[in-house]
Order: C-alpha cells, then sequence, then structure tokens
C-alpha cells in the first residue's frame, strides 16, 4: 500500500521564474525508508513541506499536479489535519519549539489532537525512554545543548506515534554518537511499528545503512529507486561506497561490516598515509584558560598553541566545549582565569572589533553576520571596512557559490549560505580563521570543495580552527585534531593519531582498515577514481 | 508552577496589577504600584530561563516610555503654568509649553512602565503553556497564538545577542544610527524567518486542528450575539463614564467571540492545575486587591482620577486603595527561590 503517491508534481515559489520541483511522480510504500539526496538548493526541503501540507497550503506560489499522503490529498487537507499522521522534525529544532520545557513539548502534539491524559502519560514515558532522555524531562529547552534539543524535537513528533515521519537532516547538528542514537530510535520505530520514513539527509554514511530506498532531486527532476539500483548513479556518496565502487564490489557496501566481509577478497592493499603539513610562527597561544557560564564550568585549564599554516580540527560531543573555545580567541568570551594570546600579545584589553581585524569568526548560524541586498555587496562592505580590494568572483567561484554572487544572501539555502558567509568573512583576509560547524547543510561534493579552500587559505601562511562533527570532512584538510571533553583538552596531534581506532570520531575507511589509514588516498585509491 | 505559585494565581496577580494604571493616574498610586511590580520581578529566581530576557524587555520599554513625555510636553499646550513656548507658527508643537503637560508625561511614562515591568514579571513568572492549559478546549487557538508571541519576544532579544556579537567579531563598530543596519537587518530577517517557521511548526503539530470535533456546534450564534450585545452595553457604560463596568463587559464580548469563532476545536491538557498554599494565598489576596480597585468606589472614595489640566494639584491618598495595591507584593515574599 502506498504511503505517499505524487502524481505530476510541479512547483515554483511567488515572485520565482523557476520551477523548483517539475512534474514529479513518486510512490512511497508504507513501511519504508526512503533517503532523498540531492545537492544544496536542489529543493530536497520543499519536496518534504509537499507531503506535510505546508505546501500548497503556506507558502502560496505555483502548485500543479496532485500530491496524496495516507489516503488525504494535499490539496484539501490542511497539515494541522495531516499532524494525527504525519510527524515532522525540522531542520532547525530551535525553530519548531513551541513550549518552553521538555515535558511540554513532547506532549504539546497529543493535546492538540485531544488525546486523553491516561495515553498521553503512557505515550510520554515510552518516548521519553525510546530517546534515552528521561533525565531531561523537567528541563527548561533553553538549558539543552544542540544534541539534546535535537532529540527532544524528534521525541516531540514521535510521541503521538505518527504512521510517517518526516525528517529535514536531523544529525546536522549532532556529534556522531548522538547522531547513531537518533537515528536507531527511527529504525527502531520502523521496525516495530512499521513507520513510513521519509529523510532528507547530507550525511548519507550515517543513513544509508537502513535506507531501503533512495530519491536524488536534481535541476527539477527526481529519480527514485532500491538503494542498490540507486548508489552506482548517484555523484556524492560516503568513502565506504566509494571504496567498493572502487573494487568492484556488489553489492555495494553500506556499513563497516558490510565492507569488511568483502574485504577479504582483497589481496593487497598498500597504504599512502598523507603527509603532515609544514607550520610557521606561532600564532595563538591559550595560556591556563578556565571559562564557566554562571556556575556550568566549559572550560577547564585549556592549554594551546597554534602556529601559521595549522588547520586545527576541535572535536567532540555536543556542549564539549567547542564553540567556548572558539569565542574565547576571538574575544567574545573572556576568560575567568588564565589569557590568550594573538602574536605574542594578550587580546585581554582588546576590544572585540580590534580583534576582528585579525581574527575571522563564521559563527554558526551564518544568518546573524548577512545584511546586505546581494551578496556581492556583502563582500564589497568586508572589503570596504577593512581596507582591502577583492574580486568577488574569484573568491566565489573558489567556494562554489559564484551563481549566487547576485543573489540576496538569505534566500539562498542553508549550504549556499554557510558559504556566502565565510566568503564574506575571508573577504578581509584574516590572519586567524575560525569556523564553527561549517559543512552543516553541506552535500559531499561542496564539501570538497570547502576543504580545498581552507587547505589553500592556510597554506598562504594562515591558522584556520574548525570546530566540527564531520570527522569525514576534517581529514580532508585538518592537520592536526583536538579533541575536547566536558571543556578539558584530552588529546591532540595529527588526525592519524587522534582519530585512529577511536570509537566516536573514527573515519570509515579507519574503521574498515586500522592502522593509520584515514582516507580512500591513505587506502590507496587514486583522487581520479574519486567523486 | 513556577516559584510555586500557578499559573491562575499569576493571572489573578497580573490582572489586579495593570487594574491601576488602566483606571488610575493617580501619581501616588502609579509609582506604588511600579514599586511593587520591580520588587517581585527582582525576586523570582534568576534560573528561570526568560527572566533575564524579559527583564531586558522592562528597561528598553521603559526608556522608550519615556519619550511620552517630550511627546506631551510639544503637543498638549493646555494648563496653568507656562515655562516657553514655541512660535504659534510652527505647526502641532507651536504654543505653550506648561508644566501641566510634563507632569501628565511623566505620569503617563510612569504608567506604561509599570505595566511593562507587570508584564515583564508576569511573563517571566508563569509558563506560557501553562497558560494555554488554563483556557478551556474552544479558546485553544488564541491561547497557543497568544503563548507563541510571548516566546518571541524573548527568542527575538536571544537572537538580538547572537547578532550583536556575529557582527562585532566581524569587526562592525555601532557608531551611528546608520551603522544599525548591520544589526536591524538580520534581525528582521531572522525573526520574520523564525516567526515563519514556528507558525509552520504549529500547523504540522496539529495546532487548531478540525479533524476532532466534539458535538455539533450551536453555540457559535449565540456566542456571537453575546458578544454584539455585550459591546453595545460596554459602550454604552463608557459613554456614561462608568469605566469599571465598561471594562468588564468589553472583555467580556472578547471572550464570547473567542469562545464563537473558535467552537469546533478540541483540546486536552496533560497537566492538572496544583493549588499550593502559596497559590491559593496569592490567588486570594490578589481578588481582594481586584474588587477593592473595581468596586470600592461603591464603599468610599479611592481617589483614583487624577488630572494635571487644568491647574496641577496634590494627590490624595486612600489608605484602602494604598493597602490593596500593597498587597501585590505578597509574591516578592512567599515565591519559592
Amino acid at each position: 500500500m502506498s504511503a505517499v503517491t505524487l502524481t505530476a508534481l510541479s512547483y515554483r515559489f511567488p515572485a520565482s521564474k523557476q520551477d523548483v520541483l517539475r512534474t514529479l511522480n513518486w510512490n512511497v510504500l508504507e513501511g519504508s525508508v526512503n533517503l532523498v539526496v540531492g545537492p544544496s538548493g536542489a529543493g530536497k526541503t520543499t519536496l518534504l513541506q509537499c507531503l506535510n501540507g505546508i505546501i500548497p497550503h503556506f507558502h502560496g506560489g505555483s502548485f500543479g499536479g496532485d500530491a496524496t499522503v495516507l489516503g488525504n490529498n494535499t490539496r484539501s487537507t490542511a497539515p494541522r489535519d495531516l499532524a494525527a499522521s504525519v510527524g515532522t522534525v525540522f531542520q532547525d529544532p530551535e525553530s519548531q519549539f513551541v513550549t518552553g520545557t521538555v515535558e511540554d513539548e513532547i506532549v504539546f502534539t497529543m493535546e492538540n489532537l485531544a488525546y486523553d491524559r491516561q495515553t498521553m502519560r503512557l505515550r510520554l514515558e515510552e518516548t521519553l525512554d525510546l530517546m534515552g532522555i528521561h533525565h531531561l524531562r523537567q528541563r527548561a529547552i533553553s538549558e539543552l545543548s544542540g544534541g539534546e534539543r535535537q532529540r527532544v524535537a524528534l521525541a516531540a513528533s514521535l510521541a503521538s506515534r505518527p504512521r510517517m515521519l518526516i525528517l529535514d537532516e536531523p544529525t546536522s547538528q549532532l556529534d556522531p554518537l548522538a547522531a547513531h542514537d537518533i537515528l536507531s530510535a527511527v529504525e527502531r520505530l520502523n521496525l516495530d511499528f512499521g513507520m513510513t520514513v521519509v529523510i532528507a539527509e547530507h550525511r548519507l554514511d550515517r543513513v544509508l545503512p537502513f535506507a531501503e530506498n533512495i530519491v536524488s532531486i536534481r535541476d527539477t527532476e527526481l529519480r527514485s529507486g532500491a538503494t542498490q539500483e540507486m548508489l552506482p548513479t548517484l555523484d556524492d556518496v560516503p568513502p565506504l561506497v566509494q571504496f567498493g565502487r572502487f573494487h568492484g564490489w556488489h553489492p555495494i557496501p553500506l556499513t563497516v561490516r558490510d565492507a569488511r566481509r568483502q574485504l577479504r577478497t582483497l589481496t593487497d592493499i598498500v597504504p599512502h598515509i598523507s603527509q603532515a603539513h609544514a607550520s610557521g610562527d606561532r600564532v595563538i597561544r591559550i595560556e591556563n584558560v578556565n571559562f564557566s557560564y554562571g556556575n556550568t564550568p566549559a572550560l577547564h585549564n585549556v592549554n594551546l598553541d597554534a602556529h601559521a599554516g595549522e588547520v586545527i580540527a576541535l572535536v567532540g560531543r555536543n556542549g564539549s566545549g567547542k564553540t567556548t573555545l572558539l569565542k574565547q580567541i576571538i574575544g567574545l568570551l573572556r576568560p575567568g582565569d588564565g589569557r590568550v594570546l594573538l602574536n605574542g600579545e594578550s587580546i585581554a584589553s582588546q576590544p572585540v572589533q580590534n580583534i576582528a581585524s585579525r581574527v575571522g569568526y563564521v559563527p554558526q548560524f551564518p544568518s546573524a553576520i548577512l545584511h546586505q541586498e546581494s551578496l556581492r555587496e556583502e563582500l564589497a562592505f568586508t572589503a570596504k571596512s577593512q581596507g582591502k580590494t577583492i574580486d568577488p568572483e574569484i573568491m566565489t567561484e573558489r567556494l562554489g557559490i559564484a551563481e549566487c554572487l547576485d543573489r540576496h544572501p538569505l534566500d539562498l539555502s542553508g549550504g549556499q549560505r554557510q558559504r556566502a558567509a565565510l566568503a564574506a568573512i575571508c573577504a578581509a583576509e584574516p590572519q586567524v580563521l575560525l569556523l564553527d560547524e561549517p559543512t552543516r547543510g553541506l552535500p559531499g561534493h561542496d564539501k570538497a570543495i570547502l576543504a580545498r579552500f581552507i587547505r589553500e587559505y592556510a597554506a598562504q601562511g594562515k591558522l584556520v580552527f574548525i570546530a566540527t562533527h564531520d570527522v569525514e570532512f576534517l581529514i580532508l584538510c585538518a592537520n592536526r585534531v583536538l579533541t575536547l571533553a566536558s571543556g578539558e583538552l584530552i588529546a591532540d596531534g595529527a588526525p592519524a593519531n587522534v582519530l585512529s581506532g577511536s570509537l566516536s570520531f573514527s573515519t570509515q575507511m579507519n574503521r574498515l582498515l586500522g592502522g593509520d589509514i584515514l582516507t580512500l588516498g591513505d587506502a590507496g585509491v587514486p583522487d581520479s577514481q574519486l567523486s | 508552577m513556577s516559584g510555586g505559585i500557578n499559573a491562575v494565581a499569576w493571572v489573578l496577580w497580573f490582572l489586579a496589577m495593570v487594574v491601576v494604571p488602566l483606571t488610575s493616574r493617580n501619581p501616588l498610586y502609579l509609582v506604588l504600584v511600579l514599586m511593587v511590580a520591580v520588587a517581585v520581578l527582582f525576586s523570582l529566581p534568576q534560573q528561570h530561563g526568560q527572566t533575564s530576557a524579559w527583564r531586558l524587555f522592562a528597561y528598553i520599554g521603559s526608556g522608550v516610555a519615556t519619550l511620552s513625555i517630550g511627546f506631551n510636553v510639544l503637543t498638549v499646550h493646555a494648563g496653568n503654568r507656562q515655562f516657553a513656548r514655541l512660535p504659534d507658527s510652527w505647526p502641532i508643537i507651536g504654543g505653550p509649553l506648561t508644566i501641566n503637560a510634563l507632569v501628565y508625561g511623566t505620569i503617563s511614562a510612569i504608567a506604561i512602565a509599570s505595566v511593562l515591568f507587570g508584564a515583564a514579571t508576569f511573563n517571566s513568572a508563569v509558563r506560557h503553556a501553562d497558560l494555554v492549559r488554563l483556557l478551556p478546549g474552544s479558546l485553544s487557538r488564541f491561547g497557543v497564538a497568544a503563548g507563541v508571541a510571548l516566546l518571541f519576544v524573548p527568542q527575538t532579544i536571544s537572537a538580538s545577542r547572537d547578532i550583536y556579537d556575529a557582527q562585532r567579531a566581524r569587526g562592525h563598530h555601532f557608531r551611528s544610527l546608520g551603522d544599525a543596519r548591520a544589526f536591524v537587518v538580520p534581525l528582521l530577517s531572522t525573526s520574520l524567518e523564525r516567526a515563519l517557521l514556528l507558525s509552520e511548526a504549529l500547523e504540522t503539530r496539529g495546532f487548531g486542528t478540525s479533524a476532532i470535533v466534539r458535538q455539533p456546534e450551536r453555540r457559535a450564534p449565540l456566542a456571537s450575539i453575546g458578544s454584539a450585545l455585550s459591546i453595545v452595553l460596554a459602550l454604552i457604560a463608557l459613554g456614561l463614564g462608568s469605566y469599571t463596568p465598561g471594562i468588564l463587559l468589553m472583555g467580556f464580548a472578547v471572550a464570547l467571540a473567542l469562545v464563537g469563532s473558535n467552537g469546533h476545536v478540541r483540546r486536552t491538557r496533560f497537566r492538572p492545575i496544583e493549588w499550593s498554599p502559596r497559590s491559593l494565598l496569592v490567588s486570594a489576596t490578589s481578588a481582594v486587591t481586584l474588587l477593592v480597585l473595581l468596586f470600592g468606589r461603591a464603599v468610599t472614595d479611592l481617589h483614583l482620577t487624577y488630572d494635571t489640566f487644568p491647574t496641577i494639584e496634590s494627590p490624595q491618598f486612600s489608605i484602602l486603595a494604598g493597602a490593596a495595591i500593597v498587597l501585590l507584593v505578597l509574591p516578592a515574599l512567599v515565591v519559592e527561590r
């Protein structure tokens, strides 16, 4: 039985001249898990909005064809009336919270659907157990970390037990362990209760293992099929899939366990371990830095030297202190104890604006810094205020967003906006660049472009810090990795030393082949064979 | 339960508190009620997430309220105590500037500030989800919309801090009004974006669903007629100078209109209202204050009315009204810290 039937579905946003989706036909079987993939800005979120009825009821625009979801035609059924059977988790959990506390949030949908108190109580307890958030039940949402909020958002959508669950990049803000927990819960609901799942996600390595079908959107068109049928046709796939393709394995491995079984057929893998980059003069020194938010410690006795030419990745679980450390370097937060030195001078007495001429900071949510009418004007604004001359075409070309130059920054997709903010900051060519989760919303191809940009930037004698959960990304550009746990620096070294064998932060290739192998290149796959 | 006091008690407290600035311009009462609101606001537990955001809201709002003093002086040219004069040929602001207008503007600013501090206290103390639960199912749509609006203010304040930090980190200096563009544009765009996303979230989470209908509705026409009748009576009462019955009738009319417009929506409540001794005490004292301020004038003159035109007189003080207002400080004494 079909959960979703799209018939000649087309959609165009108001005031837009181009269709986002054009005459799409798609059939989703009830109880299946479907992964939506496509480049940044291809229309993945728009497709999901057609399934929960937000389109055509909310945004206006031109809507053609039909979408039938669990027997309801979305033209005649409002999203609120689909809520009993369709749950949605938004890309940014912050945007979907309506109440102030965890329990209130989880029961909110059930209250709207007029569940009796006993049923609500039962569902609440089950959902808290399922998501492992019993300990958070009385907490205010404003006090939760990003990962905890994502779990609460998912719990709030699951509590009413919808027949279908729509997830828009549910793991984009999560560390690997938290992402695994979330996706395991979704998988269990699918297996045990037959819940249909439609999930848009850029981190394919996380979702592919349990996706039955893939739907790919590119240039307004849709292709769909079983996972193994679709994989050979996709450009952007995780390292494990590329490794399987390179060795001609069939079926293509989706998990490290699958790959390990096929690995026996290989007789020789000659590792080509990447060499560490040379580094220059010391730029940043962090001495005995401690910091607390009120009574909650965030950094504890952090010591660190960072040099020109280094690309330093900060890894650690949600709430481990990565963003706090970046804010110490730019001076947005000041140490309780200890000091931060920039080129040998303490920044303690320097205003943020002065530090900013040498340190560029791209926050996790880039909308906070974009305020001009176009990306071109945004770059010109930075160049003017810092007294620099830049060529906007070259800068945006290097970041793969040249086509966005004359568009309004806030009309861009999440991934494009992220790179637009980076371009706006890099236009000033700061000596130190701080990036907070720069791959949020970026597909693999764009991550590779970003990694190349960062490598080239550091090669000019600059220092780059990246706070990230994306291990497959960081090994493409970082030459040093710092691990933070509960505000303490617990590991510092070359990627191979820190990441190899790590339960939480190793790469797919390392989990498969062990040793110091981290990338496909290390495993002997030539660059020309990489997608 | 916030600070051990339930939402019903806080609603009663807030209603009693705002009655003063809404019905009186006696500066003695207004200053008293402002002090009460500030005392209660600062007695609330600090760990409450929204408190600091709402305090900031009250400070900014009160700052803006002081503009009413200048506006009043420049636009109201009545009163017996002139201190300056602008050329009569100047439109609107031309004419005598009086101390009477200055004093009245100050009184108005204090009234606005007391409402803002009262609102800040109320919103810091009460979880809006609890407010929503107070409403009957038929009013839930209105209640949730109001709740979201309340959530929007602290979220916007929080976003404004992020944007301010991000722009400083970009090297931007806020030296003039023109520099504010780098702050205002992202704030407006992210606020609009967030409002839209919040509305989408409400829709997809079944807010106001019409899928569940309790009974065939017969209430809507009756409620509409009742609402219209109440508005007519309220206007008559206000026209005759009976402000208290007029305000009460107007509130009744709004409530009836809401019942009529949302009669088909059903909603349940997960959390029952808990009545602790603190809640009972605050409810009882707030009810007493309400009764005294609304109906006390039937027994004695409460000196609620006060005017600075045409002459400035010393305001009079009623012990009964003053005591009723002071009762409102009770939450500061009993709130759970």
